[in-house]
C-alpha cells in the first residue's frame, strides 16, 4: 500500500517535471497530491487527507490551471536551457535531496516509527484538530486569518487596474 | 453474527460498489425520462408525452389488445419510453468524433474524470445506518453476513464528499481546454468559475447542519437530525436548505444556472466538440451529480432514511397507509424517496425559471449568498447554544 | 481503516467504468472518418485563429478569491463540529478570525472585485 501511494506521488511529481505539455504536467501534480492524500490515510490521518484534497486539488490546482491556461502561449519557450544551467540545477537538486534525506534520518521520530509492530496511532478526527487548533495554536489561527486577508487585498491589487 | 474474513469483506464491498453502479444506472435514465415527461407537461409540449401513444407498432398492438380485453392499457403510462430508448441507443451507437487539433489524451481524460468523481462521492454516502441487508444462510460463501448501508461510513464523510466534488471541476475545465475550440474553452472557463464561486456558500450552508448535529459522519448526521434533534434540520434551517439547493443547482450546472451550456451564446459549452459515448459520460456525470446533491440534502436537511421527524411517526402510524409500516425505521427506501422528490424539484425549477445572465450569477454568488450563508451559520450556532 | 480500503475499491471500480464503457461503445459504433468531421467547430465557417487565446484576468481573481474562502471554510469546520465544547472562548476566537476576513471581503467589494463586468 505504502509503496503504491509513494510511487503514485513520485511518478506524479516526476511527470510534472518532465512533461512538455503544461496542462498534462498540472494533471500529474494532481495525481501526486492524491498520492500524498493516500499516504496521509495510511498514517491514520484521514482529516489531513481530506483537507489535502479539498485545498490542494480543489482550490490551488484549479488556480494553477487557470494561470496555465491564461498564459497559454503557442510560441515555444525561447531557446532550451544551456548545458551549464542544466548541470547547475542537477547539482542543486542533488544537494537538496541529500540534505533532506540526512535531516529525515537524523530526526528522532524516525526510530520510534521504525519499531516493528508498533501500535497504530489512534485515527485523527476533526474534533481533535478543533481542540488543538483553538487551544494550543490560537495565535497561528489568527495569523492565518491575517494572511488570508493579505491574500485577498493582494489579489485585488494585482488584478484591478484602477484602484 | 459471524465476522467476515478479509476476502469475504472485499467481496461484500465489491457487491456494494456494484449496487451503487446499478443504482446510478437505474436512477439516471429514469430521471432523464421523467425530465422529458414532466417538462412536456409543465410547458405543454406534446412530443415527449406522446411518443408511442399507442397507435402504431408494438405498443399500439398491445394497447389495442388491452382495449379489446376491456382494460385500460397500462402501457400508456409509459408514453415517451421510446424516446428514452432512442436517446440511449444514439449515445452508444454514435460515431466518436475528436477534432484533429484536440489534445488526444486529455480529451479522453476529461469525461472520465467527471464520471469517476461523480461516482466516487458515493463512497461516503450511506443509504441507511447500520445493516442494509443480511445474506440468507443458504447463500454460497457469504451466507449470514451483513451488508452495511454505505460503502465507507467514515468519520470525515462530509469532508470526503466536498473534496471529491471539487475534482469534478477538472473534468469541465479540461474538456474545454482539450477541445482546442473557442466555444468549449469559454464554456469550460465560465463553468469552472461558476462552480468554484458557488462552492463557498455550498460548504457554508452544509456547515450549519454540522453545527446542529456536531458530526461529519453521514449516517450519524441524519440519525441525529431525525431522532435526537428537535427536528429535521429543515425546520430550523429553512434558509440553509434553500441556500444549499440554490448552490447545488449552480454546482451541477442546471437551469437556471446552466451557463456553460447557454445554447444561444456558447453552442453547447464545454462539450461542444464531444460526441458519442464521451458526451454520454458527461451526461451521466451531470445526472449522477444531481443525485448526489439530492442525497446530501436528503440526509442533512430532510432526515435521510427516517420517514417523519419529531416522533410524529408513532402518533401518525394508525392513520398512515398500511404499506408504510412494512418498512422498519430507518429504511433506505425513504432516503431514496426524498432523493426522487428533490430530483423532481430539479426538473420543476428547470421548467419554471429562465436562465440568468452570467454577471448576475457571479454577483449573486459572491455578494448575497456568502453573507447569507455566514448569517445562517451564526443562526445555527445560536440555535445549538440555546435550543439543544 | 477498513472504511478507507473500501473507498479504494470503489475508486478502482469507478476508474474501470468509463474505460469499459468507452471500449464497449467502440465495438458498437461506426467509424467513417473524413477531414471535415475532424475540423474544429466554428458555426460552420472555417476556423480563423487559435482558440487558446489570452482571456480575462477576472477568472484568475475568482480563483484566488475562491482559494481564500475555501481555506476559510476549512478553518470553520473544526469549529462547527465542536461548537459547544469550544464554548464562548472559541466563539470569540472565530469571531476575530471572521472579522479579519469580513474586513477583506468588504474591501474587495468596495473595490468592485465582486462585480463581473
Amino acid at each position: 500500500m505504502f509503496i503504491t501511494f509513494a510511487l503514485i506521488t513520485l511518478l506524479g511529481a516526476l511527470g510534472m517535471l518532465l512533461q512538455k505539455n503544461v496542462v498534462v504536467a498540472g494533471l500529474c501534480m494532481v495525481a501526486a497530491f492524491f498520492g500524498v492524500a493516500g499516504l496521509f490515510v495510511l498514517l491514520a490521518n484521514p482529516v489531513a487527507a481530506a483537507l489535502q484534497i479539498i485545498v490542494y486539488t480543489g482550490a490551488i490546482m484549479v488556480l494553477v490551471l487557470f494561470v496555465i491556461m491564461m498564459l497559454n502561449s503557442h510560441e515555444e519557450e525561447a531557446g532550451a536551457a544551456r548545458p551549464v544551467q542544466r548541470w547547475l540545477s542537477l547539482a542543486l537538486i542533488a544537494v537538496l535531496a541529500f540534505a533532506a534525506v540526512k535531516l529525515v534520518l537524523a530526526s528522532a521520530g524516525l526510530n520510534a516509527l521504525a519499531v516493528k509492530g508498533a501500535e497504530m496511532p489512534q485515527a485523527m478526527t476533526l474534533q481533535k484538530v478543533g481542540t488543538t487548533l483553538f487551544a494550543d495554536h490560537l495565535l497561528g489561527f489568527e495569523v492565518a486569518g491575517l494572511v488570508l486577508l493579505a491574500a485577498m487585498i493582494g489579489a485585488v491589487a494585482l488584478t484591478k487596474r484602477n484602484l | 453474527m459471524p465476522t467476515p474474513t478479509l476476502t469475504q469483506s472485499i467481496v461484500i464491498t465489491l457487491i456494494q460498489c456494484l449496487l451503487v453502479v446499478i443504482f446510478v444506472f437505474v436512477v439516471v435514465p429514469l430521471t432523464v425520462f421523467a425530465e422529458r415527461k414532466v417538462l412536456g407537461h409543465l410547458q405543454q409540449r406534446l412530443g415527449s408525452t406522446r411518443v408511442a401513444s399507442g397507435h402504431v407498432g408494438f405498443s399500439g398492438w398491445m394497447n389495442r389488445t388491452m382495449w379489446k380485453m376491456g382494460r385500460v392499457p397500462v402501457l400508456s403510462y409509459w408514453r415517451g419510453i421510446p424516446g428514452l430508448v432512442g436517446d440511449v441507443l444514439k449515445l452508444i451507437l454514435k460515431e466518436d468524433i475528436m477534432p484533429a487539433k484536440a489534445d488526444k489524451f486529455v480529451f479522453f481524460l476529461a469525461p472520465s474524470i467527471s464520471m469517476v468523481a461523480a461516482i466516487v462521492v458515493f463512497a461516503a454516502i450511506s443509504f441507511v445506518p447500520g445493516t442494509f441487508f443480511t445474506f440468507p444462510a443458504w447463500f454460497p460463501y457469504l451466507g449470514g453476513l451483513p451488508v452495511s448501508g454505505g460503502i465507507a461510513d467514515i468519520n470525515v464523510g462530509l469532508l470526503w464528499i466536498l473534496g471529491v466534488a471539487t475534482v469534478g471541476v477538472y473534468g469541465i475545465v479540461l474538456a474545454g481546454w482539450s477541445s482546442n475550440s473557442k466555444y468549449p474553452l469559454l464554456g469550460g472557463l465560465r463553468s469552472a468559475a461558476q462552480m468554484v464561486s458557488y462552492e463557498v456558500p455550498l460548504t457554508l450552508s452544509l456547515l450549519a447542519p454540522v453545527v446542529l448535529a456536531a458530526s461529519l459522519n453521514f449516517s450519524e448526521m441524519s440519525s441525529r437530525m431525525a431522532t435526537g434533534m428537535p427536528a429535521w434540520a429543515l425546520v430550523p434551517q429553512v434558509i440553509g436548505f434553500l441556500l444549499y439547493l440554490t448552490c447545488g443547482f449552480a454546482e451541477t450546472n442546471r437551469l437556471p444556472f446552466d451557463m456553460p451550456e447557454a445554447e444561444n451564446e456558447l453552442v453547447a459549452g464545454f462539450h461542444t466538440e464531444y460526441s458519442g459515448m464521451k458526451f454520454g459520460l458527461f451526461y451521466l456525470a451531470e445526472y449522477i451529480n444531481m443525485t448526489v446533491v439530492s442525497a446530501l440534502a436528503s440526509a442533512f436537511f430532510l432526515g435521510g432514511p427516517w420517514l417523519l421527524p419529531f416522533g410524529l411517526q408513532g402518533l401518525l402510524n394508525p392513520y398512515l397507509p398500511g404499506f408504510l409500516s412494512w418498512f422498519g425505521q430507518p429504511h433506505a427506501i425513504f432516503f431514496v424517496a426524498k432523493i426522487v422528490f428533490l430530483l423532481f424539484t430539479y426538473i420543476w425549477v428547470r421548467g419554471t425559471i429562465p436562465r440568468y445572465r452570467y454577471d448576475q450569477i457571479m454577483a449573486v454568488g459572491w455578494k448575497y449568498l456568502i453573507p447569507l450563508a455566514l448569517v445562517n451559520l451564526l443562526l445555527a450556532a445560536v440555535i445549538r447554544c440555546f435550543a439543544v | 481503516m477498513r472504511g478507507y480500503a473500501s473507498i479504494l475499491l470503489l475508486i478502482l471500480v469507478a476508474v474501470a467504468l468509463p474505460i469499459i464503457i468507452l471500449n464497449l461503445s467502440r465495438l458498437l459504433r461506426p467509424s467513417w472518418p473524413s477531414a471535415a468531421k475532424y475540423a474544429t467547430y466554428e458555426c460552420g465557417i472555417v476556423t480563423t485563429n487559435e482558440a487558446r487565446e489570452k482571456f480575462s484576468v477576472r477568472y484568475y481573481l475568482v480563483a484566488v478569491m475562491f482559494l481564500v474562502f475555501d481555506v476559510e471554510t476549512v478553518f470553520l469546520m473544526p469549529w462547527a463540529i465542536q461548537m459547544k465544547e469550544l464554548a464562548v472562548f472559541g466563539f470569540i476566537e472565530l469571531g476575530l478570525f471572521l472579522f479579519l476576513l469580513l474586513f477583506g471581503y468588504g474591501y474587495i467589494w468596495s473595490k468592485g472585485a465582486l462585480t463581473w463586468e
